[in-house]
């Protein structure tokens, strides 16, 4: 099937100006055209949007769906297939609110993102880090649990598709990476430094890892063709976010405080920075532990600081949310990276075309251009004036994903695809897609 | 501008209302359809069935002439997630796979015009438990969890026993799901004990294997009487019912054994002699005959050596209905639909063809399916007061036996007054989105 959105304002997700009065076509899931053309012939469905804009879907390079099964022991009183509806319904969410493409970079089993790809379940595309490889006394390394779940035949699991995120010592951390690759990652996330409010009674900017830990993952990561994603959280010395980037990973995750020595090796290694304001907000203004709000306040204007630093020394930027939970927390971030010293346009790019070469999916997605899969979105008014406008999926006219409208009104005006026999058996799929 | 902003109700926040006009309603109790009549939906319930077809404006009006509504159907069994009771053989896929596809078949189903179902062995309760708060669409649904036999049952696969092993090298079943094995009359009722506690709504036993399984004879009863016993008394102190899974093949001693020890439902039944469905009239047993599947095992099945054995079974499976029939012995809807969405049309083409009128095939697939369910309260009827569960069908289905078999003619799916499918859904006006949602408990 192939139709013409005729009459919208584009915005390409390149960096470049607002195109008025394009059209863009779309056969099966693809782009095929943009052009000025109007005029259509019979066997093309005309969906008119003008007065609206048409944007690349948005993309998170960092969110987390399943985080509670990181610490599954916590979750005694619910269901396991209980937990993964709610991961599902996040998913479904998400891929609602316009996000069309996510990383998720801890907690996510494999078979969510098979099964997405798969169609059986709705959601942003996916890649998925598995867990957050840590040292002992790490990110999510809580005492006296320990995250898995004890099942009522008295055995102590993690998900089966979800290894335990622990390893010392450089060649542990090898066997690691290489572990987390087999249970499915498409990206390695690891961390240097902890959260600044968690196990007061240490120093919060600590390193976690040793620097021929961090360089072991990095290298074996590399190896295998995967990226490396760093969770580092420093507020008065950078010292674990500058081994991090020395290290080679691909991206530092947060970084909040980041001094000039990180902020200039990473524009001489052109490491992407996911500066994430929304996660800061959240435990800022509605985490109900109290005694965390203040310090991610700091933590937040810390966050601004390096962001605006780095811009500036030309650090390559991709927008995350460390979200999953909440929807809408992409639009804000982006609102936050405008309020910080980005144009409205970059900040776009950031939260499409950038973010997917962040993923090393740029050749597919990102961007409004002929030949990439045409997931978009379709905004009432000018995202650019206030993005935070893109949070309330009310002005949210459409959402299209692989050439299917997915939600908003106008997903009405394309036609009612009636159910067909399924069958799951045999064999289930075992294609990997990405 | 969204469209959703023009319904005034919504915008508002008051209750909405809808009115069905100009449709045949088969009110699923068996009276006669009552043609061009208005169902009035308000909010999850119908509040009102009448001749007015004229409303005012805080009614939205939805004429279906020529069309027929009725209640949703309601399956008494099916599996969404069958591979949780064999997760050993599964080793490729993640959990989460397996679990999205029965997210996904839950979709499936209620898409295709169910509305309520059981799960006989397999589904997690907190699927459940997640379809009733809304995180993911599908029929309201009960769940047996496992399938409880004796060692050498219906599922109990040697040399692999339906674990999974995981690569912590521990032999874990999904956390929420027990074993389904246990022997004896204490270990039986002590295992209805622990399914109940596990969340289960019924206990669901296996009295027979299949009649292809190889190592016993087809049909030698699997419990015996004082465990059968056991079994239906501590599931009745515990307010719940038992149904059994028996397949009769060469001889009904093992269905005989479990009706005479009071169970309260015989699935499969494939041979039912006189004997039997007297006593089963006698004892108000629920008889859930599921041709479907027998469909399945004699023309789909991959294992030639099943294709005969379920082809002879499905015959048996068609006197004994009707001799059921004859008798007067209840009957609800089932499938056993497992991978393959949707059974349930033919189920009803099956119920025809053997012998049930048109009216009773939809009465056993609705009424008399939620009474099996102990759901009667709530659906399976288009009455003032039940919940708007509901279907849009293009066509008579009194006239055209196989109407339930195409998808195409099925306009409207509703639930609890909530349009879900079809191509009249598209014609609702959509609510707007919650804003937020969280889910964050800090641990």
């Amino acid at each position: 099937m192939t139709f013409a959105l005729i009459g919208g304002t584009m915005i390409d997700g390149t960096g470049a100006d607002p195109k008025p009065e394009n059209t863009l076509v779309v056969e099966g899931t693809k782009i095929v055209e943009i052009t000025s053309q109007s005029e259509w012939g019979g066997d093309i469905q005309i969906i008119d949007v003008s007065g609206k804009t048409l944007l690349p879907g948005i993309v998170d390079t960092h969110m987390h769906f399943g985080s509670w099964f990181q610490w599954m022991i916590t979750q005694q009183h619910s269901y396991l297939s209980y937990l993964m509806c709610k991961t599902a319904l996040n998913l479904r969410r998400a891929l609602e609110s316009g996000v069309t493409t996510v990383r998720d970079l801890g907690g996510l089993e494999r078979g969510f993102v098979d099964a997405q790809a798969h169609g059986l379940i709705p959601g942003p595309r996916l890649q998925t880090g598995g867990v957050i490889i840590q040292p002992t006394n790490g990110l999510t390394d809580i005492m006296p649990g320990v995250g898995g779940s004890i099942t009522p035949q008295g055995q102590t699991v993690f998900l089966p598709g979800l290894p335990s995120p622990w390893a010392d010592g450089p060649w542990a951390v090898r066997a690691k990476v290489r572990e987390v690759l087999r249970y499915g990652a498409q990206a390695v996330k690891i961390v240097s430094g902890g959260i600044p409010w968690d196990k007061l009674h240490l120093d919060a900017d600590r390193p976690l890892f040793t620097a021929e830990e961090l360089q072991a993952a990095v290298d074996e990561a590399h190896r295998a063709g995967a990226r490396v994603c760093c969770h580092t959280v420093t507020m008065k010395n950078a010292e674990a976010a500058l081994m991090a980037i020395q290290a080679g990973t691909d991206l530092i995750d947060h970084g909040v405080y980041l001094d000039d020595r990180c902020i200039k090796e990473m524009a001489h290694r052109q490491t992407w920075f996911c500066p994430m304001f929304a996660i800061m907000d959240f435990h800022r203004s509605r985490n109900p532990n109290k005694t965390v709000n203040p310090i991610a306040a700091e933590c937040f204007e810390l966050t601004a600081d390096s962001f605006r630093r780095a811009l500036e020394a030309g650090v390559p930027i991709a927008m995350g949310t460390d979200g999953g939970l909440e929807t809408g927390w992409q639009a804000h971030e982006m609102a936050w990276m405008v309020e910080n010293g980005m144009t409205p346009l970059k900040s776009l790019a950031a939260s499409t075309l950038h973010a997917a070469e962040a993923l090393g999916l740029a050749e597919i997605i990102g961007s409004l251009e002929v030949g990439k899969e045409a997931d978009l979105v379709v905004v009432e008014g000018n995202p650019l004036d206030d993005f935070r406008t893109l949070g309330d999926t009310r002005n949210l006219a459409l959402v299209m994903q692989a050439g299917k409208a997915v939600s908003g009104p106008m997903a009405q005006q394309f036609p009612y695809e009636p159910p067909e026999h399924m069958t799951f058996f045999p064999p289930r799929p075992e294609k990997r897609p990405w | 501008m969204p469209s959703n902003r023009k319904h005034p109700r919504l915008a508002k926040g008051g209750p909405m209302s809808i009115a069905f006009i100009g449709g045949t309603v088969i009110d699923g109790t068996g009276a006669d359809p009552m043609p061009e009549t208005t169902i009035v939906v308000e909010e999850s319930k119908i509040v009102e069935i009448t001749q007015q077809t004229e409303f005012g404006h805080d009614v939205d009006v939805y004429d279906i002439s020529g069309r027929t509504i009725l209640p949703g159907l309601i399956d008494t069994h099916v599996h969404f997630a069958e591979w949780a009771q064999w997760l050993i053989t599964s080793q490729k896929h993640p959990l989460s796979y397996l679990a999205a596809e029965t997210i996904c078949r839950m979709r499936a189903t209620l898409e295709r015009g169910v509305t309520s179902a059981r799960d006989m062995g397999g589904l997690e309760i907190g699927f459940c438990q997640a379809q009733e708060a809304g995180l993911i669409p599908g029929p309201r649904t009960k769940a047996v969890l496992v399938i409880i036999q004796a060692t050498n049952g219906l599922t109990d696969f040697m040399p692999g026993v339906g674990g999974t092993i995981t690569p912590q090298g521990l032999s874990a079943f999904m956390p929420g799901i027990p074993t389904p094995w246990a022997n004896g009359a204490d270990g039986v009722r002590e295992k209805v004990r622990e399914v109940l506690r596990y969340g289960a709504d019924f206990i669901k036993i296996a009295q027979t294997s299949v009649p292809w399984a190889q190592q016993h004879r087809p049909d030698r009863p699997c419990f015996t009487p004082a465990e059968l016993e056991a079994i239906v008394d501590e599931a009745h102190r515990a307010g719940t019912e038992v149904c059994c899974h028996v397949i009769g093949y060469e001889s009904t001693d093992s269905t005989w054994e479990a009706i005479q020890a009071g169970v309260d439902l015989i699935d499969h039944g494939s041979f039912l002699d006189d004997r039997c469905v007297e006593e089963m009239a006698k004892r108000n047993i629920w008889y859930c005959p599921m041709f479907s599947i027998m469909d399945f095992h004699a023309t789909r099945n991959q294992n030639p050596m099943v294709n005969p054995i379920g082809a002879r079974t499905l015959e048996l499976t068609k006197e004994s209905f009707k001799r059921a029939l004859a008798a007067g012995v209840r009957i609800c809807l089932g499938t056993d639909q497992p991978f393959e969405i949707p059974w349930q049309g033919r189920e009803i083409k099956f119920m025809i063809e053997c012998g049930m009128t048109p009216m009773q095939a939809i009465v056993a697939s609705t009424k008399s399916s939620a009474e099996a369910l102990h759901m009667d309260n709530l659906v399976g009827t288009l009455e003032v007061g039940k919940e708007a569960d509901l279907l849009v069908i293009d066509g008579n289905p009194l006239e055209t036996h196989d109407i339930f078999c195409d998808p195409n003619n099925l306009q409207l799916v509703m639930q609890a007054g909530k349009p879900f499918s079809g191509t009249l859904a598209a014609s609702f006006p959509k609510p707007p989105m919650a804003k937020v949602v969280n889910f964050y408990r800090p641990f």
